[in-house]
């Protein structure tokens, strides 16, 4: 049996080593997603979050225009209003 | 960084027809591994594509569903400490009881319940897992379930093909069910954390608790403890 160690140890050898993240969507993507680190939810029905994304400020409202769904799930476009 | 004595303890009592079964799902995982980390350049290229990596942005952006298994997952990064590069955060998609959800063709995929947060995985620049840890409630939202309920669910957290990401679904299938012990342990020392508090239910929003409960891991290390286990048993 191959070692799977040593598979692995290859594999990473010729592995891209990706740069450091950069600073992201100053509201830290929770218009999008309700929490900090909460899954993608209310992007599945129109995506309109998506859209938006990082743009958030100057759009407010547009969730519940499409399809009510950003407001449904975490309240996001209430919360920009103040953000 | 060693290998994992918990999980060397778990594997050494276990039966024989269990440690065949881990050593498929790790033969599964690393072999899928390397086959993202060839075509793509590393697991977490597979998610990103190449593009730049923003801070809490999503990747794939909008996450990797199973919607026929209910379980999601996705890749981001904000956490910047030596050697985890971003993490992997695992849904599943779960009543508050705990129980499975089905989705319904043609009506939205979340009408009243959130996924449900099971556990995070660190990897490192290469992608290269490093670390599983948990979360706070306030973190990801969704239901709080114990670690036993919790357990129910991740032994059903499983991904199919789901297009585009074939090679990463089959590398977490894989990974979970290898590092089951470990996650199990890391889920009861999360609730024995939060059993400390004076009240709980206001500890699950409290900003000041984030992360949980974390493990170190060396996968490489714990490859070679499980072969070694598999060969001693002739396997």
């Amino acid at each position: 049996m191959n070692s799977l160690s040593q598979t692995l140890a290859k594999a990473l050898a010729g592995a891209v080593v990706t740069a450091s993240a950069l600073g992201g969507c100053a509201m830290a993507c929770r218009a999008c997603t309700g929490s900090k680190c909460g899954a993608k939810s209310s992007m599945q029905k129109c995506g309109a979050c998506k859209a938006k994304c990082g743009a958030c400020k100057a759009k407010c409202g547009a969730c519940k225009a499409k399809c009510g769904a950003c407001k449904a799930k975490c309240g996001a476009c209430k919360a920009k209003q103040t953000w | 960084m060693t290998k994992s004595l918990l999980l060397q303890r778990s594997w050494r009592t276990a039966s024989a027809d269990q440690i065949t079964r881990v050593l498929g799902d790790a033969q599964a995982s690393v072999t899928a591994f390397a086959d993202a980390t060839a075509v793509h350049g590393s697991l977490i290229q597979s998610w990103v594509g190449g593009q730049e990596v923003l801070a809490y942005e999503h990747y794939p952006a909008d996450d990797i569903v199973d919607a026929r298994r209910g379980a999601q997952f996705y890749y981001h990064a904000h956490r910047d400490s030596d050697p985890e590069h971003g993490h992997l955060h695992l849904f599943w998609h779960a009543t508050a009881s705990g129980r499975r959800r089905y989705f319904q063709p043609g009506k939205p995929r979340w009408n009243r319940t959130e996924p449900t947060h099971l556990f995070a995985i660190s990897l490192d620049a290469r992608g290269l897992p490093v670390a599983l840890f948990t979360v706070n409630q306030w973190v990801t939202d969704g239901h709080w379930l114990n670690a036993s309920t919790t357990m129910a669910c991740v032994d059903r957290f499983a991904l199919d093909a789901v297009p585009g990401h074939e090679a990463s679904c089959r590398w977490l299938t894989g990974f979970v069910r290898l590092y089951r012990p470990l996650i199990n342990e890391l889920l009861i020392q999360r609730d024995q954390r939060m059993a400390l508090r004076s009240d709980p239910t206001k500890a699950l929003r409290d900003h000041r608790l984030e992360v949980l409960s974390q493990k170190p891991i060396d996968w490489m290390a714990d490859m070679d403890a499980l072969q070694a286990e598999a060969s001693r048993r002739g396997l």
